[in-house]
């Protein structure tokens, strides 16, 4: 059976139009970044495993 | 910098009451695995709040377990339970991670420690290495269960924030899970500087990870009452 509930559908001020998309490019950057080093301590690279 | 534990272990268990308080009301697996993450996240620094204190080989052993090996794993797992929806892919490796996190359990009291060489004044994370004998199995497990763990936490709340972004949809679920996200990458980035031999970061990190994800579930949370359409989207409901 199909949805029929409305959506709570908000409009993004200038600041957020932008803002969101960067956040979210950090927080991938950053999850990378976190992985890299997690994959570097796995192969023993890192100072302290 | 030893009074951050005791911040962070206050706000972790009123964070895990809230999360379990929701569960009881509205059901869903992935809160009750959010809480149970929670709960390890809040035995990971109480562990340090009484290591500061007086040394304890046990609860140096559950710091351990609990920080540094279970607590993104299942706080993961419960991500994955909101996100995984079609068949019982979810349930098998919820299975899996409970078998692991037995394993891990049975491998870290197992381990044999060095109780003479701890020093209270200093972090239990400056020298665990010198306390605690961790084998090459615990060693893999640790950063398996990591990964995994940051993985499904960070990247599932990143990929919720993106669903309502590009939907234009529940705004105050959007960055209730940017901060989420961003949350569960600071105690990440704590333990990841850990690795790096840098450990002076790891209990500020751990609060900070707490207070945001604590405000980013409040946040995700508070329009819940709202009329939504949730056919395509999963969230921190």
């Amino acid at each position: 059976m199909p949805e029929t509930r409305r959506s709570k559908r908000f409009s993004p001020s200038g600041l957020t139009e932008k803002l969101v998309p960067v956040l979210l490019v950090i927080l991938v950057l950053a999850l990378l970044g976190v992985l890299v080093i997690v994959g570097l301590s796995l192969l023993g690279i890192t100072p302290s495993a | 910098m030893t009074y951050i534990p005791y911040l962070s272990t206050v706000i972790t268990f009123a964070f895990v009451i809230a999360v379990y308080s929701r569960y009881r009301q509205r059901g869903g697996i992935h809160l009750l695995l959010w809480a149970v993450g929670l709960f390890f996240y809040g035995l990971g620094t109480l562990s340090e709040v009484i290591l500061s204190l007086t040394f304890n080989t046990f609860v140096l052993k559950i710091w351990y377990l609990t920080g540094a090996m279970l607590t993104a794993a299942w706080l993961g797992m419960g991500s994955v339970h909101l996100l995984v929806r079609k068949g019982n892919t979810a349930q098998i490796i919820t299975w899996v991670l409970a078998a692991v996190s037995a394993l891990a359990f049975i491998l870290i009291l197992s381990a044999p420690a060095n109780a003479a060489a701890y020093d209270v004044a200093r972090p239990a994370s400056e020298q665990y290495k010198d306390i605690l004998t961790r084998n090459g199995l615990t060693i893999l497990l640790t950063i398996l269960l990591n990964i995994y763990g940051t993985i499904t936490l960070v990247g599932g709340a990143i990929y919720s924030a993106f669903l309502f972004w590009r939907k234009k949809i529940l705004a105050s679920r959007m960055f209730g899970n940017i901060l989420i996200a961003a949350g569960a990458l600071s105690p990440a980035m704590g333990g990841t500087f850990l690795k790096a031999g840098i450990t002076d970061m790891l209990y500020l990190s751990e609060f900070i990870g707490a207070v945001l994800m604590y405000i980013g579930f409040i946040q995700a949370t508070a329009g819940s009452t709202e009329t939504v359409t949730l056919e395509t989207t999963s969230s921190a409901n």
